[in-house]
């Protein structure tokens, strides 16, 4: 039998975790350690779970093929650890055939409790999947039925390189706005994203496991420089390694980039520690106050220094040998020169690793209000025995004895998420607002991904503060109310033809509602001049005025207060086909019935409008891009705090953005970058051994060579020695296509940093003149384009903010010698020779880039409810029950018996305002 | 119900324009109570009070630091930047504390990050976990009388995260209005996680009941305090005073101190909003008799760097003063001033640990003498309340 071991191509999070072990040992794949852990637990030997793909792991692997009576040609990873774990379940089942509480059959009440408490609510149609099974076989098919992937496609913004954070510096206020806009709107939608991936996964318990490490690890995108890739590949993360293992979980949280921001350890140093991960790691991710001393949280940053983060390099994990301790730390009475992955090894080797998380878990999933020493016990001595296996953990827990007594239901206090996600999940009603369920969430307190602090949200009776109780009365007694209708219209909805000689326009808005809702109008218009003897006077003529509209499922702030954070904002979108083929010059958005305040000002009530762009046909028209009239309020374009209109003048076409991406053919032999932004430099002194200027330059091209991100330093030494520097840690894509000449400097530390070093005049010094001929032809050229762009680049940093805090603080003094001196010799260098002088061009970006890839994706479709279209009405609702449910619906609601409406009520709407609804 | 009524009297007077407060019907002495103002984006302290003889000070401010004809001389040394004149008056009267060099070790210069630590009595090395205040007020002597443990008049909660207690928000206060709560019974039952959700519900409903009830008492008083969104929290923060609401903690807040730029003038009309709110207060507690039993404090996510930066404004720095005014506050300076010629990295280096000021509150303010920042307790601050 050939068996070949395919490795699947995308993996988009996993592969850049850089382990240490990949350092060390390059063919280290978590992945591999994974696949090995799972057969050692089914008892197919492949040796030490060392992450090493060998023949001890090929034959274990073979060996379970065979025993299983497969024969493959090929498999993917997840479909190996798949089809292994369906295996170990089965041993389980076997294990647990003699335990009577776990064969007896679910009844109603024990499916929605299984459901609730694993997923998101409890869904009729997953409730019949585990009717009659065995309490055993359900487990068994909730952690089947856990994945490592997501349902609804990734948002675009996910695709490609972070968002140029190492630039952001640079960036005067206007540009910087601009730039958090753009981030806010990601998480937004990463946000909405995810809500939508709850409603509608067949597979709620992943849901409700990522959102367990999400409180468990916790970063807020807030207190992360608004970081929103970083936040949501920590997301995409826990549910790649959420189910795996905890100690390679946690050791992916070391060097999880949103964590290193979080916790302050991006740059925690030698000398310097910085304590919080540290701490932290002990604290609240492994072991649990009073299980450690203060000693040991210092002892254990020293072994964290150096795990950082290169915003260059995609903005993924880094380890900088050069900040890294690697003195002797003291760590639970053992010694050494322990990195982080050595400090997480002793701390799981605490008693208190396997009790902690335990615990945490018990707390989750089967009950708030008791604990079970013995089970307890016994549950932690079977994750230890697994090496932490999470599926070990999840299975001892779903069947514990406690987690089927009775006493354990009723016992959790829903959390938001529970009480709104799982309501919509239950009933498969959608409410027409639902992209305002983050706002919802919000005056719930679970703002998703702004945890209160690095602690999470403590859960239980805090879910139950005065305006938490208040609002969800509110919201339970609301929640069937009559604007399922809009949503009934939208599901009913037949793609409406466009009227071919209209006009197509789209308009994302958003609305705060206060005594009713925003109204507004879209206008475009024309621009028109007349001369007279006064000059020129331009006036405006409207060529097309639509109707008023209503701001529809705004977001109420007498009831619920502002939005105070704008990454919160309800997105909603109107599409209109008015107004005949006439040029027009620009859009106009007006607000025209601006209303205000609540008692105490307008925090607890104001009517606000927001405008996030204009689609006419094929261009957009940015609200940030415009300009705000007709009102004296100060602020940005597009939020519309009291009547007036945006006024956007530029338009980006969606249509031409491809060219744009590819130098044309005059552009041989020059350097087109988007910006040119210094990166540090130090003052020049004469007797100083080294003195840089570091220049960051965003999207570079040279013929077909490109970079999105590239840094380059010009040094002048003590000795008179001028050269360019290009350092691994600096290119991304790899330097050179990972083609360094022969005579490369390579770092003897982790990450074994390269750099070449090209110098200004030949100089008796082979290596350098060795780097420079062992370069490829095209790249050999690249680098004469850089040494000849040097006198542009230079005028190009001065624009920045970067350069003037370094005229600020002196930075800049004593260059003038060195940088004459390299004037004067550049024209004569072979650089200059080879592309001609000044070979720089640069061209801000068009902003479509991306937000050609925004609009591509913003999914204004509405979410189906557990996969299924939402339904609109109760008497939908009752009916997608089916009779034989309608005499117990109060068992597939609530927990147990209601306190308040009556126990023969079979009124959906009554039955989730009882004060019961908000238990599971 | 009548809550709903009641309410509509308490939220009607703040739309009512400028009238002279008159508030015949004295509330009932109540216990004393902490109003903590947050100046939200980093007060420039170095601004507010000016070392007016330290020429290091306008070297490291040519162009935003002010003239000492642009300050109010507060002593020898300090002055008060002018834009803050009504507040003079409670400084001649000795009811303003000015705590010097206020910080924490490990700063941290994220306003999301820095807050949090002030407001859970955090620092660079280990951030809090709830609200700083929040245990000990939930155990303080009588707490069982409040209707409110806190009241946030601006909707910021984050200072009173707590598993416990009632701690309300604007938009709770405002929700009393509009929403109802459910009536619950009284029923005893086995299963815990439901005694707490009817228990938390009854608690509820008793607060309610209680707020409304004294709103509904006192005679609504329509006045204004001036000092924008500030002055209409304060004006709110002085109704429930006035309808004997014990809560002994109220929280506002005023933005916009984040001024990397045009700092001259935006700085100046911030703290002229926060002055005249402040003074408006005042004056409104001295007519209700709470200005002795009520203690103000302003507090910041940090301070700014001490040198301007080149678009006259200033970037986050680290140590700043901050006030404790009121009628029982023992007036003048306390602590030194940071050291200008003695700068870490271009950053004033803290000369008293913030967490000296919260014990005093706790201890001295409040007489809870073993509060959680007790190690923090600072001879400095010695009989900084009078009759402590």
């Amino acid at each position: 039998m050939k068996f070949y071991f395919v490795l699947k191509s995308i993996l988009p999070i996993t592969l850049t975790f850089l382990f240490f072990e990949a350092v060390y040992a390059s063919n280290y794949d978590p992945k591999v350690e994974e696949l090995q852990r799972a057969l050692i637990l089914t008892g197919f030997n492949p040796g030490k779970a060392d992450g090493l793909w060998g023949g001890r792991t090929e034959d274990a692997l073979k060996k379970f093929f065979d025993n299983q009576g497969l024969e493959l040609e090929s498999v993917n990873y997840e479909n190996a650890v798949q089809l292994i774990f369906t295996l170990w379940n089965k041993q389980r089942e076997a294990d647990e055939r003699n335990t009577d509480y776990l064969q007896e059959k679910l009844n109603l009440d024990d499916a929605r409790h299984l459901l609730e408490r694993t997923g998101i609510g409890a869904n009729i149609k997953d409730i019949k999947k585990v009717l009659g099974l065995t309490r055993s076989e359900a487990v068994t098919h909730i952690i089947d039925e856990l994945r490592t992937e997501n349902w609804v496609p990734l948002p675009k913004f996910l695709e490609g390189t972070t968002p140029p954070y190492w630039i952001n510096s640079d960036l005067n206020s206007e540009e910087e706005q601009a730039f958090r806009v753009a981030r806010d709107r990601e998480m937004n939608e990463y946000r909405l994203w995810w809500i939508r991936e709850m409603i509608e996964t067949p597979y709620p318990q992943t849901e409700q496991l990522v959102l367990f490490w999400h409180n468990h690890f916790v970063s807020a995108y807030s207190a992360i420089n608004e970081q929103s890739t970083s936040i949501a590949r920590q997301n995409i993360m826990f549910r790649e390694l959420g189910i795996g293992n905890f100690k390679i979980l946690t050791k992916a949280v070391i060097r999880d980039p949103a964590m290193l921001n979080y916790l302050d350890n991006e740059n925690s140093q030698k000398g310097k520690p910085n304590e919080n991960l540290s701490r932290e790691l002990m604290e609240l991710f492994v072991l649990g106050e009073g299980n450690y001393s203060e000693e040991t949280v210092k002892e254990g940053a020293r072994a964290l220094t150096g795990y950082s983060v290169n915003k260059l390099r995609d903005t993924s994990f880094y380890f900088s040998d050069w900040n890294h301790d690697s003195g002797i730390k003291n760590i639970f009475g053992k010694s050494g020169n322990f990195n982080g992955d050595q400090f997480v090894d002793i701390l799981f080797e605490q008693p208190a690793s396997s009790k902690f998380i335990v615990r945490k878990f018990w707390r989750h999933f089967v009950s708030e209000v008791f604990e079970n020493e013995q089970e307890l016990e016994e549950i932690s001595r079977k994750f230890k025995r697994s090496d932490f296996d999470i599926r070990t953990l999840y299975r001892a827990i779903l069947t514990s004895a406690s987690f089927w007594q009775k006493e354990a239901r009723a016992t959790i206090v829903k959390s938001p998420i529970d009480f709104l996600i799982g309501t919509i999940r239950t009933t498969g009603f959608l409410p027409s607002d639902w992209t305002s369920l983050p706002n919802k969430l919000t005056t719930l307190g679970q703002n998703l991904f702004e945890h209160p602090n690095v602690a999470g949200w403590p859960g239980g009776q805090s879910w139950i503060t005065p305006s938490g109780l208040l609002n969800r009365s509110y919201l339970a007694k609301n929640f069937f109310s009559s604007l399922g209708s809009q949503v009934e219209s939208m599901v009913n909805a037949k793609e409406s033809s466009a009227e071919m000689t209209k006009r197509s326009i789209t308009l994302r808005y958003a609305s705060e509602d206060f005594l009713g809702a925003p109204k507004f109008t879209i206008r475009l218009i024309k621009r028109k001049e007349i001369k007279n003897s006064n000059g020129v006077i331009e006036f405006k003529k409207v060529l097309v005025h639509s109707s008023t509209h209503i701001a529809k499922n705004g977001h109420d702030t007498a009831k619920f207060g502002r939005i105070e954070d704008e990454s919160l904002l309800p997105w909603q979108s109107l599409n209109l086909n008015i107004g005949a083929e006439e040029e027009f010059d620009y859009v106009e958005v007006a607000f025209i019935n601006d209303a205000c305040c609540g008692p105490g000002g307008s925090q607890s009530g104001d009517r606000n409008f927001f405008v996030d762009w204009v689609k006419v046909d094929n261009d957009l028209f940015l609200a940030s891009e415009g300009s705000q009239h007709g009102n004296h309020c100060d602020s940005d374009p597009g939020k519309l705090y009291c009547n007036g209109y945006v006024q956007i003048k530029k338009p980006i076409s969606l249509l031409e953005s491809k060219e744009n991406n590819q130098v044309n053919s005059q552009e041989k032999d020059k350097l087109v970058v988007e910006r040119v932004a210094l990166s540090w430099m130090n003052r020049f002194k004469k007797n100083r051994d080294w003195n840089e200027i570091a220049i960051n330059l965003l999207n570079s091209k040279f013929n077909h060579i490109q970079y999105d991100a590239l840094r380059i330093k010009f040094v002048g030494r003590k000795n008179g020695d001028i050269f360019l520097m290009v350092s691994s840690d600096n290119c991304y894509p790899d330097c050179f296509g990972n083609k360094w000449p022969q005579k490369v400097h390579k770092n003897i530390h982790p990450p074994y940093q390269k750099d070449i070093k090209i110098s200004l005049i030949r100089r008796n010094n082979r290596d350098q003149e060795a780097h420079y001929w062992g370069l490829t032809e095209v790249d050999r050229k690249f680098v004469d384009a850089l040494w000849a762009s040097f006198p542009q680049m230079l005028e190009e940093l001065k624009n920045g903010r970067k350069w003037k805090r370094a005229v600020e603080r002196k930075r800049t003094e004593g260059w003038k010698e060195a940088i004459d001196y390299i004037l004067k010799t550049l024209p004569k260098t072979r650089y200059v020779k080879s592309v001609g002088s000044n070979p720089l061009v640069v061209r801000p970006a068009s902003e479509n880039g991306g937000m050609m890839a925004m609009m591509g994706v913003i999914d204004m479709s509405l979410p189906h409810p557990s996969g299924t279209k939402p339904l609109t009405n109760l008497s939908e609702i009752r009916e997608s029950f089916g009779k034989d449910y309608f005499s117990k619906l109060q068992n597939l609601f609530l927990a147990t018996d209601p306190v308040i409406i009556a126990k023969s009520s079979k009124d959906i709407a009554e039955i989730i305002t009882d004060p019961v609804y908000n238990l599971k | 119900m009548d809550r709903r009524a009641a309410l509509k009297i308490l939220t009607a007077g703040l739309m009512i324009p400028v009238v002279p407060i008159k508030i015949a019907h004295a509330a009932k002495r109540s216990g004393r109570r902490l109003v903590l103002i947050e100046l939200s984006g980093a007060n420039d302290g170095l601004n507010t009070i000016i070392p007016n003889n330290d020429h290091r000070y306008r070297e490291l401010r040519p162009n935003i630091g002010l003239d000492k004809s642009e300050t109010i001389s507060l002593s020898n040394d300090f002055g008060l930047h002018e834009a803050m004149k009504p507040m003079g008056r409670l400084w001649e009267s000795g009811e303003m504390a000015v705590v010097h060099g206020l910080g924490y070790p490990g700063a941290n210069r994220s306003h999301f990050k820095s807050i949090a630590l002030w407001e859970t009595g955090g620092d660079g090395t280990a951030a809090g976990r709830t609200g700083w205040l929040t245990e000990d007020v939930e155990n303080m002597p009588g707490q069982e009388q409040l209707e409110a443990h806190g009241i946030s008049l601006d909707g910021g909660m984050g200072i009173f995260s707590s598993p416990s207690g009632v701690w309300l928000s604007m938009t709770s206060a405002q929700q009393f209005m509009e929403l109802t709560s459910d009536e619950v019974p009284k029923t005893k039952t086995e299963n815990q996680a439901l005694q707490m959700l009817l228990d938390r519900a009854h608690t509820l409903n008793s607060s309610m009941e209680s707020i409304s009830k004294k709103l509904k008492k006192s005679y609504a008083r329509e006045f204004r305090i001036e000092g924008g969104d500030l002055g209409a929290q304060f004006s709110r923060a002085i109704l429930l005073i006035n309808a004997g609401i014990n809560s002994p903690i109220l929280k506002v807040k005023i933005g916009g101190f984040d001024t990397h730029e045009g700092q001259p003038w935006r700085h100046r009309n911030r703290l002229r909003k926060l002055a005249r709110a402040i003074e408006g207060f005042s004056k409104a507690l001295k007519q209700i008799n709470q200005w002795d039993n009520t203690l103000i404090m302003t507090y910041s996510e940090f301070g700014r760097r001490a040198a301007e930066n080149y678009t006259e404004g200033t970037d986050h720095g680290t140590a700043a003063p901050h006030f404790l005014l009121g009628g029982s506050v023992k007036g003048g300076f306390w602590g030194v001033h940071p050291d200008l010629g003695n700068l870490n990295d271009g950053d004033m280096v803290f000369t008293m640990d913030y967490r000296s000021v919260y014990e005093r509150i706790l201890g001295d303010w409040f007489m809870l003498k073993e509060n959680k920042f007790f190690k923090f307790r600072n001879d400095e601050l010695k009989n900084i309340f009078r009759n402590s």
